[in-house]
């Protein structure tokens, strides 16, 4: 072939790829110009200086050009090269922003070259390439000749191509980006029509990665993506929740059915014990939240009980991706060791404008319901229990009071009996959600807008989450090289929070108690009465003026015994407990284009969160309360509550800077480098203040500084900063060869100097075997990619700041100076050093190895995804409490342990029309082997519920196993033999029949050893013979999808579980306990008693001398479970009837239930949680799309 | 137009590197928003505040707790008083297991409280010239925190007796599994941390300052600690070292009303070495939260729920003197209605001159930890056991049993003891016997009674105690309390005490 020939190809064909980005790039520039026998090339450059068109061309060819006379005004491109190219031997064509000029007959140039050259001849090929469906032209289509890839051209705006192709070469080879490639014969005359199908999804699916996308099928690292269409099946307000089963690798536990609840999120197992939710990144911006990661205690409660992501509506997210190994992650350096969640919102498109309107409404109910015992058989059970264990010269009578008393008038064991569980139940609680989005845009700008209304109220009373979102996005492409965005995100919500207990507490509450009372001025029946009388203490000329008013002497006086319970129902309507919160985020970013494909771009983007509470205790409340303190404490008397509020406040910003190129070179090497420096700040501060109120009308409800007493205390503020370094280097060879390598370097406030810089590389590799040539064509692998990946992430957040420094505690009080009648003192502030300050502090790291391959199979009916995973952390900061004869108050954070995580994910999809009926099938599971493998001094940390010990799972249950129940003196004597020793647990009780004991699994330690116990067992039950019980990572969790449309239906159902888990069951542990004078479920009618020789379930015995309610595995259950997460049932109404309605372009209803059924074995409420269940909902749902 | 715009952005995108690159090790540098050990101990109020930090633990021994106050470890061991509930460990002996979870608490509050003091130590003995104004608060300091820290051994002595020491302050990985302590080690580091205190610490305080120990709370607690060491040891050296500190003691008296000792308005009296002082939060006293919660809130208070049956016990059977104690009075001793109720054997003490704290559950009552019917009693017990005079030791039990008779205008019960007597084996019983009802309730009988069983003067059973429960009592294991599983779990140089 010709040389130069090939050579112009080549030119030609990286031309167009660089076109192909711009194609859409118009050009309506007017041209005057005039010139007199110019060379072309002056004219050239005279059309080059007037617009932003570039020539290509040889410049021999020109020599063979004649010179051009031209005068023309305010003429179109094509007007004044036509006449350029008038009788001129040469041709020319634009593609995007370049003018190909090329000879019109390649013969005629071929001057010069050697003659023994081959002479090729050329037709050429016209033709039109359109979408097959919608049959609109489909611009920038490449056009290759078939064996003769440097012989190529592109479709113009209209779709329509001419080719010189070489003799001999009989097809052509039509391909466009997001299209399955074409193969064409060509005709002998007249123009090719090719019509091109879009791709399958699957291959061509574009997945958010950091810092940029990605095609699927370019993904070298472990990412799952959950796009929006099944985000939007889920009815939680929260994101989260919506990845519950949808993505390999990720666990997802619901917080319970309250519509606030945190759900807990874990990628592939859990790597410390400190710090282990995922980083979320939302459009960029990572999101900070004080208190993340703590539940409990202050810093827990301060945080407040509602979800953060709950301010995130759903409806406007576009896709989630969630990077699960550090080849994905170490963009994200020391935040991404536990996984980052992307959170990439919708945004607006090109084209017309478009209305969506998504609207939805439902009831919910929690599905299970334990029954309890009624007051008859409460008594008897406790009457039982009580005499098989009575207080020394006690009646039953005396220990419990006259309510308990057969003999007394205020007996009430035949009485109604009250169902506290089912009170508090809120049935058929209502959740709603509406939601309307406006997007399009123009060649240069695009928009979105979004509003969006929820209520959702909890399956128990007095809680609900109500939440308005507003979300905006515009972009623009200001000038050819600078474009420039806004995304901002405003969420305001309301929440109730004020159930105060759950179904677990009510359903041991005396069954006899009563909820109300009409008699009593609030409709309620009160816990407690009292009557006060003035404190001849009171001064309100001290600073400490004491109570106005004090309990009369033998008051307060609990109504319903020593057992009275609170009235919760009284409380939810005297109090209120309400939050307002307020999310607001938003990102804006300038980006300069200077040449194709490199990309300069600054980003901000920040966030503000305010969550505020807001309590009001009415003073009459403490008559509600199984605890009645003094209500004018604090008070002047006059007080008719105490009104708080409470606010935490979040601000977050984020500086970005980002350099990226992503380059082509010889049609193979695709390069994609990133640089990027950021640095983010964030501050969480909480203020907190209280104080009496004189009205109780709610609009008073407010913070003054007026008498009697305002209280507060400004409480937290934590201070943050991060900065980081990343560079990324990704190289791909044809779509056959990856690799990418990713180095990142941060920097974070919270260690000590010089421990606070740390690098985090990674590299994977791809290679897609089924693109050599050596790979056989068969119909059963259409693609085959095997990859792997290694890498090393960093966990900041398991250090508190500044463990480094010894912090000087301030709140411990000693009062001092009382005497002479004076018994209270002056109270003095104290000081403490409670922490242990640890300068060597460093970073947890995670490594992580994985490979795996993602194949299409059987046509491109089914993919298949199956990876394995294996990851170490190491100094994982341990939160150790120290030995207490340290006097170290508070944990120290060490850097000591090491824990794994092993484990296989497989994702599968296959999707296949049968005749009229598209079925679609996903299906997930992914398998977890956690171990710790060092702690330091190898000594086993936390409790019984979680137990840390080296070579087990992290967290496992630890205690007691249960030997038997002693049926007969017979069974009780052969054991003492057996034991000589005893049960070191009971004391001096003696063993009745009945009575439940345990095994003896290990011997005290030999005296010296440091052993903590002897595997030989001594014949002695004691704390030695703890073992293990079960564990509470799950073995492998999963997910199923099924799906299936026909004509306009569709119905998708979808299954979730867990599998090789084991809990504690709280629950049954106090009401099958037998042992206090709470209620219990109906379940202990079976208990062990004469007449019914129990095997399960001991005999009752109040106070537990027996120890039957250790922590012991008689409570510990298979808790695994498979759930029918979601089904739903729509209508997509006919293009033919929609035609009808004129502007609506589309409508589908559906109809969709939540948590159907759920198979399992665990005997309490639900498996994920109890307190709480996640609630069963039944909804009707509206898509519109105008 | 292209180069130019190359350049604007090569420009701009170095500029921005630079930029980040220059700012970026400054913006880590963030410190907490309060004081930290670098920047404290910088005036003498710092000082102050940490020494009432080390006296502010002791509410962990006292309060309410949530439910789950100390009260029953510290006041039902010995045979004074007895509750109902068979279950509760420590009065059945049997069920006290390593995991008990108030003799996991105690034991942490006071190596908590030894920390605390060991911080005062450090920073004191460091302190720079000019800090301290006033004149020997220097001192006062060092002596109270050792004082404190000497309770705490005391306390460590007579529940866990082999618990570790330490006489400093934990700053690094490699001190935190100390061994065992044997024999009475605990004891001596007590009586060294007196005996240093007790010449640094005041006379007396101001009445604003009352409350804080003096030198002769120290005096006081060197001398019992070594009679303690005596009846450990037999060594009758201790017992004179114990009169020599005893006899240190200034301006003391025994108060003319007995009842004076369990008031809230008669607190601090002339009587007083040392007491536990309860308040109540200018806030409120929430006896869920503990002391270092917060200023405003948080337990200041002492919990006497379970001799006044408060609701706060939530059905928890509540305490009661023993019929032993009722006995032991004489029928006319005007101590017996202060301590008791002879119908019903309730306790007294402490709740009929009490006042609640804001909470209704807590009381802003001290409890006495050392008052001088307490010391001449031990007096007595030093001179009678180093080998003094019998009838000077005799004297000092009269003394005690004159101002109980005095309590009633021409009372004459409990009538003097024969001066006479030299049998010093009867003495030694007249001295059991009323420490026995003197200090009845007070939380002493216990450590008396495990003291004197060391020392063979009595010897411990079921019967001893009298109690209203099935007791299992081991004598060879019972008279420590076990190490707690938290210690041993994490703590290998470390041994459980025997039995458990």
């Amino acid at each position: 072939m010709d040389r130069l020939t090939l050579r112009v190809m080549k030119l030609t064909a990286i031309f167009l790829m660089a076109a192909g980005i711009q194609v859409s790039a118009n050009g309506y520039s007017q041209f005057s110009i005039s010139e007199k026998n110019a060379p072309l090339s002056k004219v050239f450059k005279v059309i080059e200086k007037q617009s932003d068109y570039v020539f290509f061309y040889d410049y021999k060819w020109l020599e063979e050009a004649r010179t051009v006379s031209i005068k023309m005004k305010n003429a179109a491109l094509s007007e004044v090269l036509d006449m350029c190219f008038q009788a001129q031997p040469l041709t020319y064509s634009i593609i995007g922003k370049t003018i190909v000029v090329k000879p019109k007959d390649i013969m005629a140039i071929t001057k010069g070259v050697e003659p023994e050259a081959e002479l090729i001849k050329f037709i050429i090929v016209t033709g039109k390439v359109t979408d097959a469906t919608s049959n609109k032209p489909l611009a920038g289509a490449t056009i290759t000749a078939k064996n003769a890839d440097n012989t190529a051209t592109t479709t113009d705006e209209n779709g329509n191509f001419n080719l010189d192709v070489p003799e001999g070469v009989t097809a052509l080879i039509i391909s466009y980006v997001g299209y399955e490639n074409m193969e064409v014969k060509i005709p002998k005359a007249g123009a090719l029509n090719v019509r091109l199908q879009l791709k399958d999804s699957k291959v061509e699916e574009v997945v958010v990665v950091g810092y940029g996308t990605r095609r699927k099928k370019d993904v070298t690292g472990a990412v799952s993506t959950v796009d929006s269409k099944e985000i939007e099946k889920s009815t939680a307000m929260s994101p989260e929740l919506a990845l519950q089963g949808r993505a390999a690798g990720v666990f997802v536990e619901s917080g319970g059915g309250a519509p606030g609840a945190r759900p807990v999120i874990r990628i592939r197992g859990v790597n410390t014990f400190g710090f282990s939710e995922p980083l979320y990144v939302i459009d960029g911006i990572p999101i900070f939240e004080g208190g993340a990661g703590v539940t409990e205690g202050a810093i827990g409660d301060i945080r407040s009980p509602l979800n953060v992501f709950t301010t995130i509506n759903p409806n406007d997210i576009e896709s989630i991706s969630i990077l699960k190994d550090a080849s994905a992650a170490a963009i994200y350096g020391v935040r991404a060791s536990n996984g980052v969640i992307l959170i990439t919102t919708k945004k607006g498109k090109t084209g017309r404008a478009r209305l969506d309107v998504n609207a939805y409404y439902g009831t919910q109910n929690i599905p299970k319901s334990i029954s309890t015992l009624n007051t008859q058989q409460y008594f008897t059970l406790l009457e039982e229990a009580y005499a098989a264990n009575p207080d020394a010269n006690t009646s039953f009578a005396q220990k419990f009071g006259p309510l308990y008393d057969k003999s007394s008038p205020s007996y009430v064991g035949n009485g109604p009996t009250y169902n506290w569980d089912d009170e508090l139940r809120n049935k058929n609680a209502s959740l709603q959600d509406y939601n309307a989005k406006i997007s399009g845009g123009s060649e240069n700008t695009t928009y979105f807008f979004s509003a969006g209304y929820n209520r959702t109220e909890s399956p128990l009373k007095a809680n609900h989450l109500e939440r308005f979102s507003f979300a905006s996005n515009v972009d623009a492409r200001v000038t050819k090289f600078l474009s420039a965005g806004l995304n901002v995100r405003l969420i305001q919500q309301n929440a109730e929070e004020n159930t105060g207990g759950d179904l677990n507490t009510m359903m041991a509450t005396i069954p006899f108690q009563p909820f109300f009372d009409p008699v009593d001025k609030t409709g309620f029946a009160p816990a407690a009465s009292g009557s006060f009388e003035p404190n001849p203490a009171y001064d309100p000329t001290l600073l400490d003026p004491g109570a106005p008013l004090v309990f009369a002497p033998g008051d307060p006086v609990l109504l319903w015994g020593n057992q009275t319970r609170y009235n919760i129902f009284a409380r939810q309507v005297l109090n209120s407990n309400d939050y307002e919160l307020l999310n607001a985020l938003g990102t804006a970013y300038v980006q300069l284009e200077p040449i194709t494909g490199l990309r300069l771009r600054a980003t901000i983007g920040g966030q503000r969160y305010t969550n505020r509470r807001k309590s009001w205790e009415d003073l009459d409340s403490w008559r509600f309360s199984q605890t009645p303190g003094n209500p004018y404490a604090g008070t002047d008397g006059n007080s008719k509550g105490r009104y708080g509020e409470r606010e935490g406040r979040t601000y977050n910003l984020n500086k970005e800077f980002t350099i990226n190129y992503v380059h082509t070179f010889n049609q193979v090497h695709g390069i994609d480098v990133i640089f990027s420096a950021s640095d983010q700040f964030s501050r969480w501060s909480v203020s907190d203040l209280s104080g009496n109120v004189n009205f109780t009308d709610p609009q008073y409800r407010q913070i003054t500084n007026q008498p009697p007493y305002t209280q507060g205390f400004s409480g937290i503020l934590q201070e943050d900063a991060l900065i980081g370094y990343l560079g990324r280097v990704s190289y791909k060879y044809q779509d056959k060869y990856y690799f990418d390598a990713t180095v990142r370097r941060d920097g974070s406030s919270r260690l000590a100097p010089g421990n606070k810089w740390e690098n985090f590389p990674s590299f994977a590799a791809a290679w897609r075997i089924s693109s050599e040539n050596f790979f056989p064509k068969t119909k059963f692998i259409d693609d085959l990619k095997i990859r792997g990946g290694w890498g090393r992430l960093g966990n900041y957040q398991s250090a508190s700041p500044y463990q480094f420094l010894s912090n000087v505690g301030l709140t411990p009080d000693y009062p001092i100076g009382s005497g002479n009648g004076n018994p209270y003192g002056s109270q003095n502030q104290g000081a403490r050093l409670p922490n242990f300050a640890n300068t060597t502090l460093t970073w947890e790291k995670v490594e992580t190895t994985s490979f795996g391959f993602d194949a299409i199979l059987f046509s491109k009916s089914l993919s298949l995804t199956a990876e394995y995973y294996s990851k170490t952390t190491y100094d994982i900061i341990q939160a150790v409490s120290l030995p207490p004869n340290t006097g170290i108050e508070s944990p120290a954070d060490l850097n000591v342990a090491s824990v794994t995580n092993k484990g296989i994910e497989l994702q599968v999809g296959y999707n296949k029309k049968f005749g009229e009926v598209n079925f679609l099938a996903t299906g997930n599971i992914t398998t977890v082997k956690n171990r710790v493998t060092k702690l330091n001094e190898g000594a086993p940390i936390g409790d019984e519920f979680g137990r840390i010990e080296e070579g087990y799972s992290m967290f496992y249950l630890w205690g007691y196993k249960v030997g038997g129940i002693f049926q007969s003196q017979a069974d009780i004597d052969a054991w003492k033999l057996a034991h000589p020793k005893g049960d070191a647990n009971i004391g001096g009780y003696e063993y009745k029949p009945g009575d439940m004991y345990f095994q003896d699994v290990y011997g005290n330690p030999a005296a010296g050893s440091k052993d903590r116990y002897s595997q030989t067992p001594d014949s002695l039950i004691n704390s030695n013979d703890r073992t293990y019980l079960g564990k509470t990572i799950p073995g492998y969790y999963y997910g199923v999808s099924l799906g299936a449309d026909w004509k306009g239906f569709d119905v998708s159902i979808f299954f979730q579980g867990v599998g090789d888990v084991q809990k504690y069951n709280f629950e049954k542990s106090g009401l099958e306990a037998m042992s206090g004078a709470a209620n219990q479920w109906a379940s202990t009618l079976n208990r062990w008693t004469t007449s019914n020789a129990s095997t399960k379930m001991p005999r009752a015995v109040y106070g537990d001398p027996g120890g039957f309610n250790r922590i012991s595995d008689r409570y510990v259950e298979d808790a695994s479970y498979l759930r029918l997460k979601n089904l739903q049932i729509g209508y997509r109404f006919s293009p033919e009837v929609l035609e009808k309605l004129k502007i609506v372009q589309n409508l589908r209803i559906y109809f969709s239930a939540i948590n159907l059924l759920t198979v399992t074995n665990y005997s309490g409420l639900d498996p994920e949680n109890s307190g709480v269940p996640p609630s069963r909902q039944f909804l009707f749902g509206i898509n519109l799309g105008l | 137009m292209k180069l130019a715009i190359l350049k604007v952005s090569g420009v701009l995108s170095t500029a921005a590197t630079i930029l980040y690159f220059s700012c970026s090790s400054k913006k880590l540098d963030l410190l907490p928003h309060g004081p930290t050990e670098a920047n404290y101990f910088s005036q003498e109020s710092d000082f102050s505040k940490a020494v009432f930090g080390v006296y502010a633990k002791m509410t962990d021994f006292f309060w309410y707790n949530g439910g789950n106050s100390l009260a029953p470890m510290v006041y039902l061991e010995g045979d004074d008083i007895t509750t109902n509930a068979s279950s509760q460990p420590f009065e059945a002996f049997g069920p006290i297991q390593p995991s008990n979870g108030s003799v996991t608490y105690f034991y942490t509050a006071l190596y908590q409280m030894i920390a605390r003091a060991n911080v005062v130590l450090e920073k004191v003995d460091a302190v720079a010239d000019g800090i301290y104004v006033t004149p020997n608060l220097k001192n006062y300091h060092k002596g109270e925190a050792l004082f404190l820290r000497g309770l705490a051994y005391y306390y460590l002595w007579n529940y866990y007796g082999t618990a570790p020491l330490r006489n400093e302050r934990v700053t690094s990985s490699d001190q935190f599994t100390p061994p065992n302590t044997s024999g009475t080690e605990l004891l001596e580091h007590a009586i060294s941390d007196f005996t240093e205190a007790a010449t640094l610490l005041p006379q007396s305080w101001d009445a604003a300052n009352l409350g804080r120990a003096t030198a002769n709370s120290a005096n006081g607690m060197l001398g019992k600690s070594l009679v303690f060491k005596g009846s450990a040891t037999k060594n009758t050296a201790d017992y004179s070292a114990a009169l020599a500190a005893f006899n240190k003691l200034t301006g003391l008296s025994l108060v003319a009303n007995f009842e004076d000792n369990f008031a809230f308005d008669t607190e601090n009296n002339a009587e007083s070495l040392f007491e536990f002082q309860a308040s109540q939060a200018f806030g409120f006293d929430n006896v869920w939260l503990p002391n270092d919660f917060d200023n405003a809130v948080g337990a200041l208070s002492t919990y006497w729920g379970y001799y006044d049956n408060n609701f706060s016990l939530f059905g928890q059977s509540r305490f009661f003197a023993t019929n032993k104690l009722l006995n032991a009075f004489d029928a006319a001793d005007p101590r017996k209605e202060v301590t008791l109720n002879a119908g019903d054997r309730t306790v007294n003490k402490y709740v009929r001159r009490d006042k609640y704290s804001q909470s209704g559950v807590g009381s802003v009552n001290n409890a006495r930890i050392l008052r001088y019917g307490d010391v001449l009693l031990l007096k007595a017990e030093a001179i009678l056991q180093s080998g003094g005079a019998t009838n000077e030791a005799i004297a000092l039990i009269n003394q005690v049993r004159a101002r109980a008779r005095n309590m009633v205008p021409g009372g004459t019960v409990p009538a003097d003891l024969p001066l006479t007597e030299t049998d010093k084996s009867k003495i030694m019983t007249w001295i059991v016997n009323e420490r026995f009802i003197e200090l009845a309730g007070e939380g002493q009988r216990w450590f008396d009674l495990r003291r004197w069983q060391m020392q063979e003067i009595i010897s411990l059973n079921d019967n001893f105690f009298d109690s209203n429960v099935p007791m299992a009592f081991d004598v060879t294991k019972h008279l420590l309390m076990p190490i707690p599983n938290s210690e041993l779990d994490v703590n290998p140089n470390m041994q459980q005490n025997p039995g458990y």
